[in-house]
């Protein structure tokens, strides 16, 4: 490219720069524009041409000496703007952005004396391991990370009748995301923006009607919490009613999930029997009295024994006298396949002492991750501040 | 609109008691409705099975051919609804008999019996201490501004990102191509360590913008930073253990920090960030919070003596130093000195950042680099906490880093936010400048303005609540720290035009209040 155009006496000052450099493939897939991008900005990034000063050819020109259209020059000098790699000047053309953005993103390379040279230095320390907290020493299931992972291996290939899976490929992905299309599209950034710690209120007021038309729950849209999942739902409560070393019973055999999110909020947790008709209340005077009491009434998890309307009631009488609270898991009720279910203990609940839990894991897919939890009445307030953990 | 009878011609006179063909005379379907005629159907013949009497399990239904037939509609119509009645098990099939009406019809394993309304009682609850200790007792809406607009009515809020910049599109469209591709296994329960794809793509990232040093086994997903300080947290310290963090400092801090039990120590903060002396009475912290690229509300860069002073001290006393790095990117002086992970070299820092304020607040996803030892501790924590983030979510982000779009997002983000920062200073200056001094710093979203008269804060305060420009007081952060009276302004989420007309807002509002 020449530069005819210039005063000599300009030339200093508004050379313009030849991309002599560029080379467009037609045959790739990577497209024409987004190739042109890429080599300018390379070409800045490596050139000597942070005196701001040098000027870049002009669309037109550039499109003629590439063959190639105005748009797609256009297209890339625009994204060599917007992201600061260029800048305009009224009646004087394009010139190169100075500092470059990259000024900004890369931090300074320190000299390596300081901080070691590579992998096998980084860690001397590691002599020392860490003091971990008590409450994570305890918790039980020492494998980390990947147990529910059965993606890679698939239930399918390999792996089967693992316990609590749902059959996820039946779940409707085609409508979930025409709606999640629709929904964008209506509520638009408000729905990329920081939002409600109690959770959206449209799915509230549709979770409190589907539990009172079909859990016998009693509640108002007020009284629901959307939390992440029942693990949240139990972590989030625990953490709210419980000072650490307070007593939780749970079910054994039980939910070890729940097992793990009270050691983890610090709870002492008590594991209590269960006859036919569910958890035993009995205890020898000398055992401390639980502040909560997770159960799982609809139908126990591992046993599956659904519990009696008289337990219920006793547990309720128990949970009154003694002032505590019933954490009620409801997490698959749904998938009864034998006569109509009992109410939910919420539902037959007067005193306000039932928190009662449910989750999409197994109705919908976990990755909604969606759980829900309604705060007992007059603690609703507290359980929002809580949730703010996020 | 038309009315349809069936007749019942086709059944033998000695079958019709155990054969009786229901006649469905109280389908109306409507062509004018927006509701397809195939969902009419469904729910018209779903709530006649529901009503009416038809649980003997010997009530066959009308064949697909003789129903569209009776109510002028194609068979594929009613192929569509029966077909659905099926699924949810309302109808069920004999072989050469045709189709019944199903018993027990599926909404016997539904509802449950609605119990007798007991009148509530009243009653208290003992809420657990650290609830208690939660500090500001707003719950649930402050951070929802989405309700009011953060356009309409309330304006320069520190600390929210311009999400309406965000490429929707973009991200939309990778999300459906990592759908196809992955299908199913997106929709399971998922590693408690996140998706593979992206701690590799973050571990590049981080490595090259942040002069961290991390490979991708170190980063451990979380739902966003104040999930990273809680996990970490939870695996750190025992309950009263200390915490040392800056005062003043980001308010969530102290609330997840408090929510973990930990005993807060606030530290004082100089020109070069966190002050380390203490008194040998004090007692050792066991974790460090700092935001060391900008310090969270008054912009402090900490120095290079100062990083290699805390690492030091970290080592000697055998803590844990937590580095929010949370929107490092938007740096608009100079380069930025490297992350304090990169120059530790003895494995005591716990960097964490976020896509809040990079991409947008509602994806609730962010990353902690822990030292290798501590790994396996994160994820136990968040194994027993809520298992993991969004799998579509994660997959999404690392096409969306792996493919450029990150770099290129964070690139144009800041070149606007630079204008708009550069545009807020100079309109400030000029309209409030006689009753402010501004505290540029090198990066971030905020800016502190100190008052130039002490005694006016209480006015100016009253005012910006009243008239919805709604800088936060710079008290608001500080728990022990007695500092000037100062208001925190956001500038990142309104455009040049809504800036300038509520800075004029606030300055007329000041003139008329004879501040100004």
């Amino acid at each position: 490219m020449f530069n005819k155009k210039s005063l000599p006496n300009k030339r200093r000052r508004r050379s313009i720069i030849a991309f002599e450099m560029i080379r467009l493939d037609r045959t790739s897939t990577e497209p024409l524009h987004q190739q042109l991008y890429r080599q300018i900005r390379d070409e800045l990034r490596s050139g000597s041409f942070s005196d701001s000063a040098s000027r870049l050819p002009s669309s037109r020109a550039l499109a003629v000496e590439l063959g190639i259209s105005r748009l797609t020059v256009n297209f890339a000098f625009s994204k060599l703007h917007a992201e600061g790699y260029l800048r305009s000047k009224a009646k004087s053309g394009t010139f190169v952005a100075h500092p470059l953005p990259e000024t900004f993103l890369s931090p300074i390379k320190l000299a390596t004396a300081r901080i070691g040279r590579s992998g096998s230095e980084i860690w001397p320390a590691a002599k020392r391991p860490p003091r971990i907290a008590d409450r994570v020493v305890e918790l039980r299931d020492q494998r980390v990370g990947n147990q529910l992972d059965l993606g890679r291996t698939a239930a399918g290939p390999g792996i089967s009748l693992v316990p609590s899976i749902p059959a996820v490929d039946e779940f409707p992905v085609a409508v979930w995301e025409r709606l999640r299309a629709q929904v964008l599209a209506r509520k638009g950034t408000h729905l990329l923006r920081y939002a409600s710690h109690l959770g959206d209120p449209d799915l509230r007021k549709a979770i409190a009607a589907y539990l009172c038309d079909f859990r016998a729950v009693r509640c108002d849209p007020e009284q629901i919490v959307i939390a992440a999942g029942m693990q949240q739902a139990m972590l989030i409560i625990a953490m709210a009613v419980m000072n650490p070393g307070e007593i939780a019973w749970v079910e054994d055999p039980g939910y070890l999930q729940a097992r793990r999110a009270f050691i983890l909020a610090g709870a002492e947790v008590v594991p209590k029997p269960l006859d036919d008709e569910g958890l035993m209340i009995t205890r020898a005077r000398r055992d401390p009295l639980p502040k909560l009491i997770y159960i799982a009434p609809s139908h126990q998890y591992p046993l599956g024994i659904t519990m009696s309307f008289q337990r219920r009631q006793t547990l309720l009488d128990f949970a009154r006298a003694h002032d505590a609270l019933i954490f009620e898991d409801d997490y698959d009720s749904e998938f009864r396949f034998v006569g109509p279910p009992l109410p939910s203990l919420q539902g037959l609940d007067n005193s306000g002492r039932v928190i009662y839990a449910g989750t999409m894991s197994k109705i919908l897919v976990s990755l909604f991750a969606f759980g829900i939890h309604r705060c007992a009445r007059g603690t609703g307030r507290r359980h929002g501040q809580d949730t703010q953990r996020d | 609109m038309q009315r349809v009878g069936i007749s019942n011609k086709k059944s033998p006179l000695k079958k019709r008691r155990r054969r009786a063909i229901i006649a469905f005379e109280m389908i109306r379907l409507d062509r004018a409705s927006s509701e397809p005629l195939h969902q009419q159907l469904y729910r018209q013949i779903r709530d006649e099975l529901r009503s009416g009497s038809f649980s003997d399990g010997a009530s066959r239904l009308p064949s697909s051919r003789a129903l569209a037939a009776d109510l002028g509609i194609s068979r594929l119509t009613v192929n569509l609804a029966f077909s659905k009645l099926h699924a949810e098990g309302y109808l069920r099939s004999k072989a050469k008999s045709g189709t019944f009406a199903a018993y027990p019809l599926p909404d016997t394993f539904l509802s449950a019996d609605k119990p007798v309304a007991h009148p509530a009682t009243e009653s208290s609850f003992r809420i657990s201490d650290r609830v208690r200790a939660l500090p500001d007792h707003r719950v649930g809406q402050q951070f929802d501004l989405g309700a009011t607009g953060a356009g309409a009515g309330i304006s320069l809020v520190p600390s929210i990102p311009a999400v309406d910049e965000f490429p929707t599109g973009v991200w939309e469209r990778l999300r459906t191509q990592v759908l196809a591709k992955k299908g199913a296994h997106l929709l399971r329960y998922a590693s408690n360590r996140g998706d593979a794809d992206l701690r590799k793509a973050l571990a590049a990232y981080l490595c090259d913008f942040r002069a961290a040093r991390c490979h991708a086994d170190q980063i451990v997903i979380v739902g966003g930073m104040q999930q990273a300080m809680l996990i970490t947290a939870t695996a750190l310290l025992n309950p009263g253990e200390p915490a040392w963090i800056e005062d003043p400092c980001y308010q969530q801090t102290t609330r997840v920090l408090t929510l973990a039990g930990a005993k807060i120590v606030p530290r004082p903060l100089d020109d070069q960030g966190i002050v380390i002396a203490r008194s040998r009475k004090e007692p050792l912290p066991k974790l460090i919070y700092v935001t060391p690229s900008h310090q969270f509300p008054l912009g402090v860069t900490m120095s290079f003596p100062r990083r290699t002073a805390l690492l030091d001290f970290a080592r000697a006393h055998n803590a844990f130093v937590f580095e929010d790095d949370y929107d490092a990117e938007f740096r608009f002086t100079g380069p930025p000195l490297p992350s304090l992970q990169g120059i530790d070299n003895s494995g005591r820092v716990i960097y964490a950042g976020t896509m809040s304020k990079i991409l947008c607040p509602s994806l609730r996803l962010g990353y902690i680099v822990a030292p290798e030892p501590l790994v396996d501790s994160l994820i136990k924590v968040r194994s027993a906490m809520d298992q993991h983030s969004s799998p579509i979510d994660q997959a999404t982000l690392a096409r969306f880093i792996t493919e450029g779009f990150f770099l290129s997002h964070i690139k144009r983000m800041r070149k606007i936010y630079s204008e708009r920062r550069d545009f807020f200073i100079k309109q400030f200056n000029k309209l409030l400048g006689d009753r402010f001094t501004l505290q540029v710093p090198e990066a971030g979203l905020n800016i502190v303005a100190w008052l130039k008269r002490e005694e006016d804060f209480p006015m100016i305060r009253r005012i910006t609540l009243d008239i919805g420009v709604r800088p936060s007081t710079l008290s608001f952060f500080c728990i022990q720290a007695r500092l000037k009276p100062a208001f925190v302004f956001g500038f990142a989420a309104w455009t040049p035009a809504q800036i300038r007309e509520s800075l004029v807002k606030l300055a007329s509002s000041l003139g008329r209040a004879g501040i100004l």
